[in-house]
């Protein structure tokens, strides 16, 4: 162990570094040609990682691209839906306001229908005579007060 | 070779010079020119805030209608284009050419057209040709108030009546959007893209119920035709809030047609001689002013003469006893002069003002007048005569249902209302202020005026506007219409009204009726019907029951009851020649040459 290690050490010493002469072939110390050979492989290794790396950028940027562009279209796409829908309620807002306004109603139930409008309400007191002539007919189904229903309106129109 | 080099070398420097200029000297311009051909600004416009009536339903909204438009810079072939598109769009050929030819990038071709032509031009799919979303202002229950609601314009902008005066608050904010597009006109992904979102106009709640609008309306049309009336107004409001519940303004078809809707709010922008509702203001007054007691009688002669022009009933009588409120029921012109004249011309100003005339009534309606009323230093000797019984002053329609509002509200002025609520884009409605209110007559003083218009209706010029089951109190009025810019009176031209309040133990709607120049000219006759006609719908409508049997308002507030014998209506038709200049009105001037039956 000691004689193999021994010109080792004499031809790794620095004292013969400076009169071997030059252009002179030499022998490579074992461990500087190991690293030599690992370190071109890693070299190697680092440039193929680069460059897959770089490879793997190009398309990983190519794809984003192509996902911003799906995205955009489809963005598009939503937005145009979503104002054809929004048109599509504001026609059929229209549309209902149109149906039960009063003239269309009155039209339709004095000439489809053949109503009249009550001559009167009849009220009955309890404690006193009756006011009015009673008449054929019922009076109104009973209403939500107008707050009340205003309220259920507004819910309906703050989500538009 | 060395020339060969030397060429390459002169290029080279060429293009770098070409290159320091695109790059650098002209960059500006350069990116300028690129990005005019791909950014693009676009106009995020705001929806406009709709109008509804008190419960929620719709007036007026706003809906997105198809405009074709063209860009005549990409448009290949004009004459074909023109061509194609004529019979669609219902123009010639020749003006669309010139459209398409035109050195813009941006012409309409049509406005507002319906879905169907829309889709055929986008059928033709022409380069240069769009077809893009306008919002346009629908009333979905047709002529339904229209003329308190107004107008706009072809851009949407408010024109008149309630749309003018609340613009700002119903137009809303136009966006903007800022951004890259390709030449097929879409969005470049990544590209710059800046957005400014629209804000939405406000809502509108109006106090107007539109069932009663419609019933008060179609009641109103109805008399109209039978009475073959000029035109028409009915108001209604409720006592106790002054919400305006109802306020139809019509005019007669001149072709014989159903009455259509009058070009303008007349119940606010136009004034008339109110003649012989007014007398109600002018008892009130001496009522008030201890001037005259309910129990006091009045020895009332068939004339009266009032510095040098002699007043008289329009029938004839011989000289009566009659109590105050007889000449309340009777509508009698001599004894509300002989009444006025107690009171005095200051005192009856007074009185005037404070029941809301001389003065707009707050609702700040484009065009509202203020009505017209002579100070009283500026008084002729006849004065005295004409303003008790309403001559000599015009008021609008509005401002006499104010006044009467003021009796059914126990004597306090409450001044009317239009609008409820605006609703914001967060939904929420915030009421408006409460209406401004002052005294005018004490709580007594109008339960004593409302037993006197109750007789006028039980026994008096209004029994027409009885309503079974309630007891109704109201004036009527026959007031001759004044020449336009001369003295004197149109010839057998009359404005016919009905003022009043129901129930009238617990008044909850107030409502006026005035027809122009109707045949029979009486108020009571064809006024008082369609108070109530409107009245009864009103009572049904809003639930308003009888109250519980009680003493009559007569008896309730220690007034004598009229006699039936002596409540004929004496001086209902008003509008006497004389010497005092009537006052300028403007309803309509008369187109009738002979004396109405």
């Amino acid at each position: 162990m000691t004689a193999v290690a021994s010109p080792l050490r004499r031809e790794a010493g620095p004292s013969y570094r400076g009169s071997t002469p030059a252009g002179r072939l030499q022998v490579v110390p074992k461990r500087k040609a190991d690293m030599g050979a690992g370190s071109v492989r890693r070299r190697r290794l680092l440039a193929c990682s680069v460059a897959a790396v770089a490879v793997a950028c190009v398309l990983g940027l190519v794809v984003s691209h192509v996902a911003l562009a799906q995205g955009q279209f489809r963005l598009e796409k939503l937005q145009g839906k979503a104002a054809e829908e929004q048109a599509r309620y504001e026609r059929l807002r229209l549309q209902v306001a149109q149906l039960e306004s009063p003239s269309r109603v009155v039209a339709a139930a004095q000439e489809r229908l053949g109503l009249v409008p009550p001559p009167g309400v009849t009220y009955l007191s309890p404690t006193g005579p009756v006011s009015g002539q009673p008449t054929e007919g019922s009076p109104d189904k009973g209403q939500e007060s107008a707050t009340e229903h205003w309220s259920s309106v507004k819910r309906q129109l703050a989500g538009r | 070779m060395t020339f060969t080099l030397g060429t390459i070398m002169v290029g080279f420097v060429l293009l770098a010079g070409r290159l320091v200029m695109i790059q650098g000297i002209a960059a500006d311009r350069y990116v300028d020119v690129g990005e005019s051909q791909r950014v693009r600004s676009v106009v995020l416009p705001a929806e406009r805030g709709a109008i509804f009536d008190r419960n929620g339903y719709d007036l007026a909204l706003t809906v997105g209608q198809s405009t074709v438009t063209a860009d005549p810079r990409f448009v290949a072939d004009p004459l074909a284009t023109a061509k194609a598109l004529a019979p669609i769009l219902g123009q010639s050929a020749g003006e669309l050419q010139d459209l398409l030819t035109k050195e813009s990038s941006f012409v309409y071709l049509a406005r507002k057209v319906d879905d169907a032509v829309a889709k055929q031009v986008r059928d033709l799919a022409h380069p240069g040709i769009d077809v893009i979303d306008e919002p346009e202002r629908f009333l979905p229950a047709g002529d339904l108030a229209a003329p308190l609601l107004g107008r706009v314009g072809l851009d949407n902008e408010g024109l008149s009546g309630l749309e003018g005066q609340f613009e700002k608050r119903l137009a809303g904010k136009p966006g903007k959007m800022i951004l890259e597009q390709d030449p097929d006109g879409r969005a470049i992904p990544g590209g710059l893209r800046q957005s400014r979102p629209s804000a939405r106009g406000d809502d509108l709640v109006l106090t107007i119920d539109r069932s009663m609008q419609h019933q008060a309306e179609r009641a109103l049309a109805g008399q109209i035709v039978t009475a073959r009336a000029k035109g028409g107004m009915a108001i209604v409001m409720e006592t106790r809030t002054g919400e305006v519940l109802a306020l139809a303004n019509l005019v007669a078809d001149p072709k014989g047609g159903a009455p259509r809707p009058a070009d303008k709010n007349m119940a606010l922008t136009n004034v008339y001689e109110p003649g012989s509702v007014n007398k109600m203001i002018t008892i009130s007054g001496a009522l008030e002013e201890g001037v005259v007691r309910p129990q006091d009688e009045l020895s009332v002669p068939g004339t009266i003469k009032v510095s040098d022009h002699v007043f008289k009933e329009h029938d004839p009588h011989p000289v009566e006893s009659w109590s105050i409120t007889e000449v309340m029921a009777n509508s009698s012109n001599v004894g509300s002069i002989m009444i006025g004249q107690k009171l005095g011309k200051e005192r009856i100003d007074r009185y005037l003002r404070a029941y809301g005339f001389g003065k707009k009534t707050g609702l700040a309606f484009p065009g509202e007048s203020s009505g017209i009323l002579l100070d009283p230093n500026k008084w002729s000797g006849t004065s005295i005569g004409t303003v008790p019984i309403g001559q000599g002053v015009a008021v609008t329609g509005m401002q006499m249902l104010a006044a009467y509002n003021t009796v059914a509200n126990g004597g306090e002025y409450v001044a009317p209302k239009l609008v409820k609520a605006t609703v914001g884009s967060d939904g929420q409605p915030r009421p408006t202020p409460a209406s401004d209110r002052h005294r005018v007559i004490s709580a007594r003083t109008s339960q004593q005026v409302t037993a006197m218009l109750s007789e006028v209706v039980r026994v008096g010029t209004g029994k027409l506007a009885a309503i079974d089951g309630y007891t109704v109190a109201g004036k009527t009025g026959t007031a001759r219409k004044p020449l336009e810019g001369a003295r004197g009176y149109q010839e057998g031209a009359y404005v016919s009204s009905f003022a009043g309040f129901v129930p009238a133990e617990r008044p909850e709607l107030s409502a006026i009726v005035i027809l122009d120049e109707p045949t029979p000219i009486f108020g009571g006759i064809v006024a008082a019907p369609v108070f109530a006609a409107v009245a009864r719908y009103g009572l049904r409508q809003f639930r308003i029951p009888p109250p519980p049997p009680a003493a009559p308002p007569a008896a309730a507030a220690g007034v004598p009851e009229a006699s039936p014998e002596g409540a004929q209506g004496v001086g209902e038709a008003g509008g006497e020649e004389i010497p005092a200049t009537p006052v300028p009105t403007t309803l309509p001037p008369s187109n009738r040459s002979k004396p109405a039956a």
